[in-house]
């Protein structure tokens, strides 16, 4: 037998705690309304800010007048952006942004004046006496006027708007497609959409006249980068910043950069030295965006009369909004992600991002994942009809399997996708029924992959990508510190059943402690499905290392060697003899009066791997989770409306830390993908103004929109991993849309290849005719004091 | 998002307000569920000095219904309790469609039908329904009351026949005919929480051999800016057993008439051929409840 007990029973994959559906650890508050969001904190002195947004997309700022704002009773500060003008970005690439509009205007609803006032309406009314003079630009806002508008540029830096481009080759893509049996090559386009987490962002800035520091309150799914976005932009050192992450209603990705309001309050707060709330309206979180990047892309699919791909060649144009965001790393992700899940060769990807007056997209759920898996599930099927091979057989036929080198670096450690497959095949009864249905009615497939975390960090590229610090004793039980972020997806009760898996302690005895930077190490944050695998190394190493300190103490009272050990039900017991035994606390405390408090430490970094290409650092992950889904749809026939009937989905997320959780991300992320394969879009008229930044026009989908989900986790347990769990938040999310799509076809007979696929466009498409582009009345969106001047 | 400052009024009588509404006028306005005004005034533009609160008047949350005048509904009846009449589902059953439409439960236990009508949105619900069912307003002011039909209160987009001073008391719909039905039907791209982007509400009045059509009304919603009766298309109707042609004539006279709008929710074009298929499948639903369903 093995003499670390605990790995002994992970052979056996025999748990306690990990693996079962225990209760979220902030359910109970966060059900009743005890649970404390950003906007909840009332700090003693609060202060209330309020933006002016920027009526105009484009255009130059020629005279600020607030001096009636000012003056207004219960006014206390006026800010333009002159006063914080340092730009900044996401890994500090091409910064761009600032906390107020500095003399240009480059979107639609930018803040151009904040004001701090002793209440939100003080502010507001103080507000309406602003007093803007803009001379407005012409917007662009396609991305295809950004690429042929070379005199009319949104940064002078970027010529023909360009943000970014990515090229890469593997293999040889033109020899590969030209011996094809068959080709397909379509295009597409994925639609801009928003995450529409509930809460809106809010932050709480504290400065300290008397220590000259600031603690900030901010729903952020990165406190680490938040630091250093906001030590740049105020010029303060990263270590007088303390954040501390309250509640997070929902993230999604989009949370995973500084709001220009975090940076805003930061300075309005450090000029009057009282703490500063600012939280956006529906419309302004809008304005600022982060979602979802729309994308035009082009893609070639070559196959052998066998099935089996040979070469894919995409290129992708990216609507990059104003700023650069997370566009860098959503750009090379879309490459990256073409490699999974299916055994391809020979790749080429040439990617552009241009900057448009627009809100800026930034890292969404799944983000790159939408727009690959639209492109590539949909030539899948059209492949799969010309070779006469049913959709399922010819994914089967390609499917990844545990040990699969991708021709880039990355390299799949563990893959259960097959059974994905077979499971939802098996189930909705796939085989007999593709097209086999009536008229009207369609079944269609797609399926994806997430990585578990990148293999490399974006920022502070040295340190280790988690850390955890355990304290154990009598007096508090088993303390966790931790620096990821709980926005709803359950790390918080993930990383305490880990801890309480090593410790064989129960869910009550632990408390973790995360979300603030004082308190908790550092770490990269929660983004690309990275706590449960990266993190949850971490605490599983603090915890063993703080065990092994326990066993000494225990070792010797019972006089058996520690390796011998086991910890389960609170008792650390001998390994060959469960009556030799003391109880865990009684070991604590021993140790306490002998040695003192127990502290533990672990960290983990994901395997680098070594190679040399342009954008090799996105893309490689420890882990890869897995997932294959079918939707089942009714197109009315007359209306062109699809109805979404049942929705199948098998997951490999390995081992599955807490089921409940499992089905929560796959049901939260089918319905996300879902929205924007329906009903969800940013819409932007000619102006560049947002036509619909409310929950009224900007549909996310309802209990009512949602199909019947028949949801399976597939059987798995991937050995390099803390408890063998891997990604779950984002695979789900990828393949919605082309899922959906692949119905519509398989029912009407018809290709949607642009999102989101509305009844007009499915009525329109039905009658062969194209959707037109739709002339954009100009709505009256309240912004009176204005006053705009064209060129 | 917080409301501007506005005084608040609470009447204690019908008399209160009449007395109220004489001093503030336009600076006033009537707050009864508050589900669409309290949201308009939280965006730029409506800035009332007055609101007056007529959701505590018993004298206009009645529901009475009389075999002779028929379903009286007070302006400030909620939707919910509308909806929980036996008597609407079973008589005036487009109302209760146009009805269960509406928002979600909290939205329609706050919300008035009152409320519904002098909001005027082109998109609402009720109204449609309510000139189906050839429903008549009363509305009261100081120089006594005056009745109308709805299709003539609602005047425009966000206006209505109010002068200053006046309050809409009720609204009355007539007792259906025997061997009639009635139906509403509307799009809309989501499931729920979702207005409608086109609607149609039929009522058939069938003759006693249960085929014929004796008499029929049609409203359009949401593809102008204030529901249209199409008395045309209905009249084609009349004397006629109902058919697949006869329907499609029906249905292409109202888009004719019908003048919707094209904004980035969908074309004119579009809301057309969906006008279409819902007058023919409010009709179906109407036609049915009387006929069964055998055509």
């Amino acid at each position: 037998m093995d003499q670390d007990s605990a790995y002994t029973r992970e052979q056996i994959r025999e748990f306690d705690i990990v693996g079962k559906s225990v209760p979220r650890v902030e359910g109970y508050d966060k059900v009743t309304g005890r649970a404390e969001f950003t906007d909840d904190i009332d700090l003693h002195g609060m202060t209330y800010a309020k933006v002016y947004c920027s009526p105009v997309a484009h255009g130059i700022i020629k005279k600020i007048d607030a001096g009636k704002a000012e003056n207004y009773p219960g006014v206390l500060a006026v800010m333009t952006g002159k006063d914080c003008p340092k730009p900044y970005s996401v890994n500090n690439l091409l910064p761009t942004e600032t906390a107020l509009a500095v003399e240009k205007v480059v979107y639609f609803g930018e803040g151009i004046v904040a004001v701090a006032a002793i209440n939100e309406q003080i502010a507001s009314e103080a507000l309406e006496l602003v007093d803007v003079d803009i001379e407005e630009l012409e917007p662009i806002v396609t991305a295809q006027e950004a690429e042929n508008s070379p005199d009319n540029l949104i940064h002078d830096f970027a010529k023909n708007n360009t943000n970014h481009t990515a090229e890469q080759h593997f293999g040889d893509v033109d020899d590969a497609l030209a011996k094809a049996d068959v080709v397909v090559e379509e295009t597409f386009y994925t639609s801009s959409v928003n995450g529409g987490f509930i809460e809106p962002q809010s932050v709480v800035a504290d400065y300290d006249p008397g220590k000259d520091k600031i603690t900030v309150y901010n729903c952020n799914q990165l406190p680490h980068m938040l630091q250093h976005t906001i030590s740049k932009t105020i010029d303060m050192p990263v270590d007088d910043i303390r954040v501390i992450i309250p509640n997070v209603g929902g993230g999604f990705g989009g949370k995973s950069e500084a709001t220009p309001s975090v940076l805003t309050a930061c300075f309005l707060s450090r000029k009057i030295g009282r703490p500063v709330k600012l939280t956006y309206g529906r419309d302004e979180s809008l304005y600022q965006n982060k979602g979802r990047h729309a994308c035009h892309l082009s893609l070639k699919l070559g196959f052998n009369k066998d099935g089996t791909i040979q070469a894919l060649d995409l290129s992708v144009l990216l609507d990059g909004g104003a700023h650069s965001g997370w566009g860098f790393v959503v750009l090379w992700f879309i490459a990256a992600l073409t490699h999974l899940p299916y055994k391809v060769r020979n790749i080429r990807y040439d990617g552009r991002r241009v900057y448009t007056n627009k809100p800026t997209p930034g890292a969404q759920r799944s983000f790159g994942g939408v727009q690959a898996r639209t492109a590539v599930e949909s030539c899948f099927d059209m492949a799969a009809e010309k070779l006469g091979i049913n959709p399922y057989e010819l994914r089967m036929i390609n499917a990844v399997e545990t040990g699969y080198k991708c021709p880039s670096v990355v390299e799949v450690r563990h893959a259960e996708f097959k059974k994905c497959l077979e499971s939802v095949a098996e189930r909705s009864d796939f085989v007999n029924k593709w097209g086999k249905l009536p008229r009207g009615r369609g079944i269609g497939m797609a399926a994806g992959h997430y990585s578990s975390g990148g293999a490399f960090l974006l920022y502070n590229s040295s340190r280790a990508h988690s850390t955890a610090n355990i304290r154990v004793d009598t007096e508090a039980g088993a303390t966790v510190f931790c620096g990821v972020t709980d926005i709803g997806q359950g790390s918080t009760t993930v990383m305490s059943q880990i801890a309480c898996e090593v410790f064989g302690i129960p869910m009550r005895k632990v408390n973790f402690i995360c979300q603030d930077t004082l308190l908790s190490p550092m770490d990269n944050g929660t983004m690309d499905s990275r706590a449960t695998y990266g993190a949850g190394h971490a605490v599983k190493n603090a915890a063993l290392d703080a065990r092994q300190k326990i066993f000494a103490v225990a070792a010797a009272h019972l006089g058996v060697r520690a390796e011998q050990l086991q910890c389960k039900e609170e008792r650390i017991s001998s390994i060959y003899d469960d009556n030799r035994f003391i109880g865990f606390w009684e070991a604590v405390s021993l140790h306490q009066d002998v040695k003192g408090t127990i502290f533990g430490t672990g960290d983990y970094t994901p395997p680098q791997p070594r190679g040399d290409y342009d954008g090799k650092i996105i893309g490689p992950s420890p882990a890869f989770g897995f997932t294959a889904q079918i939707a089942e749809v009714d197109v009315n026939l007359r209306t062109g409306q699809v109805k979404v009937l049942k929705y199948y989905e098998a997951t490999d997320c390995g081992k599955a830390v807490n089921p409940a959780s499992v089905e929560g991300q796959v049901e939260g992320g089918v319905a996300m993908g879902l929205g924007q394969a329906l009903i969800e879009e940013i819409v932007v008229d000619r102006k560049g103004r947002v036509l619909n930044p409310n929950l009224h026009d900007y549909k996310i989908p309802t209990t009512m929109d949602m199909p019947e989900m028949d949801t399976v986790i597939v059987d798995g347990y991937d050995p390099t991993s803390a408890y063998g769990g891997k990604e779950v938040g984002e695979a789900p999310t990828g393949p919605v849309c082309a899922a959906i799509m692949n119905a519509v076809y398989d029912a009407v007979g018809v290709r949607l290849t642009e999102l989101p696929i509305t009844p007009e466009k499915v009525f329109r498409a039905m009658r062969g005719q194209h959707s037109r582009g739709l002339e954009l009345e100009t709505t009256t969106i309240g912004f009176a004091n204005a006053k705009i001047r064209s060129v | 998002m917080y409301l501007p400052s506005f005084q608040y009024l609470a009447p204690k009588d019908t008399g209160e307000l009449a007395s109220l509404l004489s001093d503030h006028g336009d600076k006033a306005r009537i707050l009864s569920g508050g589900t669409d005004l309290l949201v308009q005034m939280k965006s730029p533009g409506l800035r009332p000095d007055f609101v007056i609160d007529i959701s505590g008047l018993d004298e206009l949350s009645g529901i009475n219904f009389d075999a002779k005048t028929g379903l009286v509904i007070g302006s400030a009846a909620k939707l919910d309790d509308i909806m929980e009449m036996p008597v609407v589902k079973e008589k005036y059953f487009a109302l209760w469609q146009s009805i269960e439409t509406i928002g979600a439960r909290q939205i329609r236990t706050m919300g008035s039908l009152g409320g519904n009508i002098c909001n005027a949105s082109p998109a609402a619900d009720t109204p449609p329904a309510l000139v189906a069912l050839s429903a008549e307003v009363s509305i009261a002011g100081a120089k006594g009351d005056r009745v109308m039909p709805v299709e003539e209160f609602i005047r425009g987009n966000r206006q209505t026949a109010l002068k200053k001073g006046e309050y809409l008391k009720s609204i009355t719909l007539p007792v259906p005919e025997k061997n009639s039905g009635s139906a509403y039907h509307h799009f809309r791209v989501r499931g729920g929480m979702e207005i409608a982007m086109v609607a149609v509400a039929v009522q058939v009045v069938l003759e006693k051999n249960n085929k014929t059509i004796k008499d029929a009304s049609i409203a359009l919603g949401v593809v102008g800016p204030t529901p249209i009766r199409a008395d045309d298309a209905a009249k084609i109707l009349v004397g006629q057993k109902p058919s697949e042609d006869l329907l499609q004539t029906v249905s292409q006279a109202c888009a004719d008439i019908s003048k919707p709008i094209d904004d980035f929710r969908a074309s004119a074009e579009y809301r057309k051929e969906i006008l279409q298929v819902l007058v023919e499948e409010a009709f179906d639903e109407a036609y049915i409840q009387v006929a069964g369903d055998s055509k």
